[in-house]
């Protein structure tokens, strides 16, 4: 039995790489199995890194309602189609740092897609040119597309430079999530052990904090979607 | 190959809507440049040759890009050492900088660097080109 009518869609894209995709959805899987949801990820990404953590991280194959698979080489469009049938609760969708059309694809069909950026304008750029070719895609497809960018790896004292460039952000028409993710050892560290952090067994108060009130923000951006479902 | 039409399909989205949005993607990467994403069927093809493509006439990434391996850096033209420069402008003209870097989508020392060279200030090519616009081949209209 599943919680809801149609699985949510959940993908990390971004044109650059080590920005905090795999980071991210890590920790969005954490806060979603500990609320007692089901959370299946696919790692569309070359380097594995996610794939890499799961398979070969005991602590992570034991964690209940997790499941981990590596994406399709080709006939995405297929396995899309099956993946909306079939699935249930959250699928987490791992990308590739790049801008291909298989960010597209994804994007376009999942229900949320979040581009983790630093804040740095070059990041911020990449960003901006991510979400410009997903307003051409909505644009096409006549139904807006949900795209966010979430704030990563923010130090914890701010330049006025970075306030800037915060400010410019919400000048422009880019959506991004209210909630900062801070640079924290708690999210590097899950990596390396093979875990999450809301399942550490020191958990960082202050990243799980943050974690949930981002989790706040993703519910209600899904939620609309959930009503339109069960009207 | 058609699948049957899974009984979840009747709530929320269509499943044409699954058809549509990857079509809409499609289209908006083929007339713009975005490139295929090839992933090569195992790992030591990487370095020789990029996968075969099917017939399309889209640009090709290989992911993640392969890097140009030794390329010889002495040869050619290089961009010129940078300096950090402050200089007080008016604050509405920073604001028309950071807006345009921001819609274009390049940097504000491009945005800089272009308006100095449109002034007639000798500037070259390649310190514009180095100015961290179009990371991810230059395929961008
Ligand atoms: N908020 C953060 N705090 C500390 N380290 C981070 C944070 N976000 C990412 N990192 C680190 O940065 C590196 C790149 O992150 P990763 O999630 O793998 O990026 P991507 O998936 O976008 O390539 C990793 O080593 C990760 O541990
Ligand atoms: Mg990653």
């Amino acid at each position: 039995m599943s919680h809801h009518d149609t699985a949510k869609f959940i993908s990390f894209a971004s044109p650059k790489g080590g920005v905090g995709k795999s980071t991210s959805c890590l920790a969005i899987a954490g806060a979603l199995l500990s609320a007692g949801e089901k959370v299946h990820i696919i790692d569309f990404d070359q380097t594995e890194t996610i794939w890499r953590w799961y398979s070969t991280s005991p602590t992570a194959q034991a964690i209940p309602n997790l499941t981990v698979e590596k994406g399709p080489i080709d006939n995405l469009g297929n396995f899309i189609q099956e993946l909306y049938a079939t699935a249930t609760d959250y699928v987490l969708l791992d990308l590739a740092g790049a801008l291909t059309d298989l960010t597209l694809m994804i994007a376009a069909f999942a229900t949320l897609t979040i581009t983790p950026a630093k804040v740095s304008e070059p990041d911020i750029i990449e960003a901006n040119k991510m979400a410009q070719k997903l307003h051409a895609v909505a644009a096409r497809l006549g139904k807006p597309i949900n795209h966010l960018i979430l704030l990563n790896e923010v130090p914890g004292i701010i330049s006025k430079d970075e306030v800037d460039l915060i400010k410019q952000i919400d000048d422009s028409n880019l959506r991004r999530f209210q909630t900062l993710i801070y640079r924290r050892s708690a999210y590097s560290k899950s990596f390396s052990r093979g875990t999450l952090p809301h399942m550490a067994e020191a958990p960082d108060r202050k990243a799980l904090k943050e974690i949930d009130a981002l989790m706040n923000e993703v519910r209600i951006i899904l939620e609309p979607e959930q009503q339109k479902a069960a009207a | 190959m058609k699948s049957t039409p899974p009984k979840r399909m009747n709530l929320g989205v269509d499943a044409d809507m699954i058809t549509k949005s990857i079509a809409a993607a499609q289209e908006v990467a083929r007339e713009t440049n975005v490139p295929t994403s090839v992933y090569p069927q195992n790992k030591q093809v990487i370095e020789q040759a990029p996968a075969p493509v099917a017939a399309t006439a889209v640009p090709v990434a290989v992911i993640p890009a392969p890097l140009p391996a030794s390329d010889k850096k002495g040869r050619g033209a290089r961009p010129a050492p940078v300096r950090r420069c402050s200089v007080d402008l008016p604050l509405y003209v920073i604001h028309e900088i950071h807006q345009l870097a921001f819609s274009r989508g390049v940097t504000k020392k491009r945005v800089v660097l272009e308006a100095f060279q449109a002034g007639g200030l000798k500037v070259k090519d390649i310190d514009i080109t180095e100015s961290g616009e179009v990371l991810n081949g230059g395929a961008d209209a």
